[in-house]
């Protein structure tokens, strides 16, 4: 039944017990999509399913996790290297899904460290962070991680101008000194593997978000600005005050072709590329030297295209013909013409220009604007049906436009205070569709309360009739920035259910269990130490002496899928280990005192996993 | 009710007896229905001796071949000594004699298919209840659970040894 008072008396859900049926699945059945959601304070990402919301997997990235060891153990401590030294944590906004012909391909998941500039590569065979580079001349990396159609390249805007090279300038001298940057990070298409391939020096404006152009666009990127305005200080006034900000164009096809004649300069530089190598070590390098491409001396490589005001979000339609920008303070969503933009270009329709870089007319870009959205565009995607939904931060909403008339047809609270929103594959060149996710700062009132801090959340919408329906809403880790999501069958079947011992290349795994033992040399204790259901070889372990450094090499000898083993030492001062089967984890201890010190197995392994323990004597 | 069809080899009889109970058509019992089957506990009086898994007649033995039998022993190391020693009980039971105690087909079946042995079958049952634990998944093939076999037959006649000798035995090191 359909009618009736008591239907939708819920925030908008329509017969509850209609919403339920639709997220609901069954237990032992499987959702129908994964959605990975960024961590942001947390550093990490959320793997969640669709549209149950349960969480599936809590992936580290950017953050020490001493769950499983990640950051903590010897092989993955390199992973969090930096030109500042380690850095153990960052804030996680933008995961991006590689594309092949501009759809998810479900192979990798990419996503920035905002605040010491990075960005991680995530193997979803694995479900695990394989490799992380640190961008130069670099501040905020916001605008960041995203991709060409084809996974060629990562892009990554600076939010935060800084002077390049980094120097001592007064910061009042902003004007003067700083500059921003787009870094391109070249894609191996077979490996995945990242290297800065070049960067363009922008004005010292703020870059906010990206996203490629396609279809027709393919080969162009843009780029949302705030603060064109150019301030230092009190930004919440005075990088307010210009009516327009800009979305940059880049033609980045063209500035591969002006690298590849030899336009970019050589620029000293100092930053760490860190990756698994084939043992599944974390090894981190030092590169000396970036490429860079000034717009002063490469013409038709980016304009400026006037966009109101302090855009967020800078979002390309799937027919590649649409540039949506979301002016946080704007009281329209502008939406400008790729192909008014070319001719433009063309036709030289020019509004002056900013350190070389030509401002195109307003007018002669604009395919058309949103009137009356709402408070706060933020963000768009799009559902592949001729339709757009824009999240509005102030007014809490999702609203859905038609584009080409530009009219809204629909609008849905959101509880509250929605920033992104995400469709799968909505920023693709042919979206999933079925749902829309409101991705909320603040739930108040939505769960139990948990003191002064509350989840963050995210809700789900049905977009499959001409109103969003409103199924459900579910907690999520730190603050989801920004999330992506694509069918499951594109990730499951190549899942790595576990490590062939065989094929284990860490220099100190043991292939059986009689090849554990206790090697020393000098100072340095090497425990060479397996693990199955339901013991460690060897268990007892004596002969360390007070001084002494001990790396525990831990092999897991399980060839079985979901049979990790832990491995934790009492007074150990990093964190735990939790070992895959078929791999390899070090955690390196200095005993303080003579004694005995147990060690057991962390993850409930088996009925005996209780007998999984042993001891280590310590001697003076 | 379940649907059994008539079968060539060694499993005849088992289920012409087993027909008595559960009726019968016509054709090869198919893998999904021999797995609905195992389900239900409905094992053949074959399966009982021989055990459940990917041998499903009686296998034909040659002598030990000794070539087989040295690789089955660096697997036996690699994989098995985990949990098994020859001579004495460890996570798992000694193993010389277990192919003098038990059929070729239920070791093969045991090390190939050792999760539905440990669940399905009343006499893996009764070892899992025994140990507190299932037989680990080592991801042994075909090939490799044959070379294993000639180990373990090449060493059911010998003499017990001390620990240390026993292949893959991890001896702990003496306290320095
Ligand atoms: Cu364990």
């Amino acid at each position: 039944m359909t009618g009736g008072c008591g239907n939708g008396s819920k925030d908008g859900v329509a017969g509850t017990g209609d919403a339920a049926s639709k997220v609901y699945v069954a237990p032992g059945t499987h959702d129908e999509f994964y959605a990975f959601m960024s961590g942001g304070f947390s550093g990490q990402v959320g793997v969640y399913g669709l549209p149950s919301g349960r969480l599936l997997r809590h992936v580290p990235v950017f953050s020490q996790n001493a769950e499983n060891g990640y950051g903590y153990s010897e092989e993955t401590k390199n992973l969090f290297m930096t030109s500042f030294g380690f850095v153990p944590w960052d804030d996680a906004h933008h995961p991006q899904l590689s594309q092949t012909d501009g759809v998810p391909d479900g192979r990798w998941l990419f996503i920035n460290g905002n605040n010491t500039p990075r960005v991680a590569r995530l193997d979803l065979a694995t479900f695990e962070t394989a490799e992380i580079i640190e961008l130069p001349h670099s501040g905020g990396n916001h605008a960041s991680p995203f991709l060409t159609p084809n996974t060629e390249y990562v892009l990554a805007g600076t939010r935060f101008s800084v002077p390049i090279p980094q120097q001592d300038v007064p910061i009042n001298t902003y004007k003067d000194n700083f500059k921003g940057t787009l870094s391109f990070i070249k894609i191996d298409s077979t490996s995945g593997a990242m290297s800065l391939a070049f960067q363009i020096l922008v004005p010292g404006f703020n870059y906010d978000l990206s996203h490629s152009g396609k279809g027709p666009s393919h080969g162009w990127a843009f780029f949302s600005t705030y603060n064109t305005e150019q301030a230092s200080t009190l930004l919440e006034v005075n990088a307010s005050r210009n009516d327009k900000d800009y979305m940059a164009a880049v033609n980045w096809k063209l500035a591969e072709r002006y690298v590849a004649e030899g336009k970019a300069k050589d620029i000293p530089a100092s930053y760490r590329h860190n990756y698994l190598d084939d043992a599944r070590i974390a090894q981190s390098e030092i590169v000396k030297s970036v490429k860079i491409l000034d717009p002063r001396e490469c013409p038709g490589m980016i304009y400026y295209i006037p966009t109101p005001k302090s855009p967020h979000g800078a979002d390309v339609d799937p027919t590649g013909e649409y540039i949506v920008g979301g002016g946080k303070l704007a009281t329209v969503i502008p939406v400008h013409s790729f192909s008014k933009m070319l001719k433009a270009i063309e036709n030289k329709e020019f509004d002056g220009e900013v350190d070389g870089i030509p401002i195109l007319k307003y007018e002669s870009v604009l395919a058309g604007e949103v009137q009356n959205p709402g408070l706060g565009p933020l963000h768009t995607e799009f559902d592949g049906k001729g339709y757009a939904y824009t999240s509005m931060f102030i007014s809490s909403e999702i609203v859905k436009w038609k584009l080409g008339t530009w009219e809204v047809v629909d609008r849905a609270p959101a509880y509250y205070s929605i920033g992104h929103l995400m469709i799968p594959g909505g920023d693709s060149r042919s979206p999933f569709g079925k749902y829309v996710i409101a991705l909320n700062k603040i739930t108040k009132d939505r769960y139990l309360p948990t003191g002064p801090e509350l989840t963050h959340s995210a809700q789900l919408y049905d977009i499959t009739g001409d109103k969003m329906k409103l199924l459900l809403d579910f907690p999520t880790i730190g603050e989801p920035h920004y999330a992506q999501a694509l069918p499951a069958s594109l990730v499951k079947d190549r899942s790595v259910k576990y490590f062939p011992i065989a094929e284990n290349t860490h220099p100190h795994a043991i292939k059986a269990e009689n090849e554990a033992r206790v090697e020393r040399d000098g100072r340095l204790v090497r425990v060479y130490m397996s693990t199955i259901r339901t013991h460690f070889a060897p268990d007892n372990i004596e002969g360390i002496r007070v001084g002494d450094s001990v790396l525990f090499h831990v092999t897991n000898l399980e060839q079985d899928w979901d049979v990790p083993h832990g491995f934790a030492v009492m007074g150990a001062n990093n964190a735990e280990l939790l070992v895959m089967p078929g791999e390899t984890r070090t955690l390196a201890w200095k005993p303080q005192a003579a004694g005995v010190i147990p060690f057991y197995c962390t993850d409930f392994c088996s009925a005996l996993h209780q007998e999984m323990q042993g001891y280590i004597r310590v001697s003076r | 009710m379940i649907a059994c069809r008539t079968r060539t080899i060694a499993l005849l009889a088992a289920l012409a007896a087993l027909a008595l109970v559960v009726g019968c058509s016509s054709g090869p019992e198919t893998e999904a229905e021999r797995q609905a089957r195992w389900q239900q506990g409905q094992l053949t009086s074959w399966e009982l001796e021989h055990g459940i898994g990917p041998i499903t007649a009686d296998v034909a033995l040659a002598p030990v071949d000794a070539a087989k039998a040295a690789r089955g022993r660096e697997l036996f190391i690699a994989k098995c000594a985990t949990c098994h020693y020859l001579d004495d009980r460890k996570t798992g039971p000694a193993l010389r004699d277990i192919t003098t105690r038990r059929s070729a087909e239920y070791v093969l079946n045991q090390i190939l298919n050792p999760e539905q042995m440990g669940k399905l079958h009343p006499d893996g049952r009764k070892m899992v209840a025994q140990y507190a634990q299932y037989m680990t998944i080592q991801g042994i093939t075909n090939d490799n659970a044959t070379d294993l076999l000639d180990f373990l037959r090449s060493e059911a006649d010998k003499p017990p040894v001390p620990l240390e000798q026993q292949p893959g035995a991890h001896v702990p090191p003496p306290a320095n």
